[in-house]
């Protein structure tokens, strides 16, 4: 899937990613990346401008922890977070379905 | 590791630089994290270390699309009702320097900023406003009243800016007025080239006025040059070039009059991720073509 079609969607996919339970950065990529076999393509490093937004926006909150001697962020999903998640799923699939009846069915 | 192998250093390194602002700590540790995780994960299926790194920059993203992504998360935020949008403005505004000194490099000695359209002043919310206001005058400003290598000119209008900042955009002009470089730099603050142009005939049609001409005397004689008098940018060469960022395509009021005979370039690239190889590419794409001037 093209880097702009995602764009809109990465919200969504970071959030429903962490809603499986913290985790940094490079795990929410490797999560993303095996959860949707491949489907994605994006810069791996604007998930977290991205990241840095939704917790500005109070939708996950993040702390320092180490690893192997580096500094690592690890993301959280808020109440407010798993509100706005659970908000944003019905949205997507209200509109998947209705793309989809307007489509018709799967690819030939 | 040593010397040309340690790409992910050179990569965070490049990041700083093109960042280069106080806000970046953050991003820059998750960064090298992110690389180095990523870098062991490429060894481990049997890479060597440099082609690990390699992947793993590749995979992260180019500098300036992350860079695009740092700043313009404001910009999304506002859209959306969560955050200001400080962070680009204050980049934004360091960012007239370092053109400045591209242009100083390349011996260009007349160029117009637009910084913000008569616009922007009333459709930007009041917080937004006054903090560009204030780093309109912190940053800008401030820094071409000191060490002034740039004769400062204002096009727009000032009565409309909040008090503080006319005065230290006049302060700028004071401060530069006996600069000896012979380069000039006009700020467009507050401006729109609609605006500019029936402020000067406004100012024309008082001259005459005050002198006793009929409007049928005025009609019959008035000529570009009367007008040209009579803008803000009076007595400066029309621009050569206009370069528009952002990937818009459209001039937005910008120096209407006075671009007549420029000559146009559009680049992708957002004003605070616009980078010296942009620049000089317009200046490349400009040598090549032959100005006509209508004829």
């Amino acid at each position: 899937m093209d880097r702009e079609r995602l764009k809109g969607h990465l919200d969504l996919l970071l959030l429903s990613v962490l809603a499986g339970g913290p985790a940094h950065g490079y795990g929410i990529i490797t999560a993303l990346r095996e959860r949707s076999e491949g489907t994605f393509e994006l810069h791996e490093g604007t998930i977290y401008p991205a990241l840095h937004r939704l917790e500005d926006a109070g939708l996950l909150s993040s702390s320092w922890a180490d690893a192997q001697g580096r500094k690592r962020r690890v993301y959280a999903l808020t109440d407010k977070g798993a509100a706005a998640l659970a908000t944003e799923r019905t949205a997507w699939w209200r509109f998947a379905a209705g793309m989809r009846a307007v489509l018709g069915g799967e690819p030939a | 590791m040593t010397g040309d192998r340690e790409l992910i250093r050179q990569y965070l390194d490049e990041l700083r630089l093109s960042l280069r602002i106080p806000e970046v700590g953050r991003i820059l540790v998750e960064a090298e994290d992110h690389l180095r995780e990523a870098a062991a994960a490429g060894t481990a299926a049997g890479l060597t270390e440099t082609e690990a790194q390699q992947a793993a920059i590749t995979g992260f993203g180019p500098v300036r699309v992350i860079v695009y992504a740092h700043l313009t998360r404001h910009g999304r935020a506002r859209r959306q009702g969560l955050a200001d949008p400080s962070f680009g403005h204050r980049y934004g505004a360091y960012h007239v320097e370092n053109v400045l000194n591209w242009c100083e490099k390349t011996g260009i000695t007349h160029v117009t900023v637009f910084v913000c359209s008569a616009e922007n002043l009333a459709s930007r919310g009041d917080a937004e406003l006054a903090f560009l206001m204030q780093v309109i005058e912190q940053v800008i400003a401030d820094k071409l009243s000191r060490e002034p290598t740039w004769q400062v000119h204002i096009a727009g209008a000032l009565d409309m800016l909040p008090d503080t900042t006319a005065q230290a955009l006049k302060r700028a002009v004071e401060a530069s007025r006996d600069c000896a470089t012979g380069a000039h730099v006009t700020l467009a603050v507050g401006y729109g080239g609609r605006q500019e142009v029936i402020e000067a005939f406004r100012s024309l049609l008082y001259e005459h006025a005050e002198r006793g001409t009929t409007l049928a005397e005025l009609a019959e004689t008035i000529t570009t040059g009367d007008i040209a008098r009579h803008l803000y940018t009076a007595g400066q060469p029309d621009p050569d070039l206009v370069i528009r960022t952002s990937g818009e395509q459209r001039l937005s009021n910008f120096l209407l009059w006075q671009s007549a005979y420029s000559e146009l370039y559009f680049c992708e690239a957002y004003w605070p991720a616009f980078r010296e190889i942009d620049f000089l590419r317009a200046l490349r794409s400009f040598a090549a073509r032959q100005r006509r001037y209508g004829r």
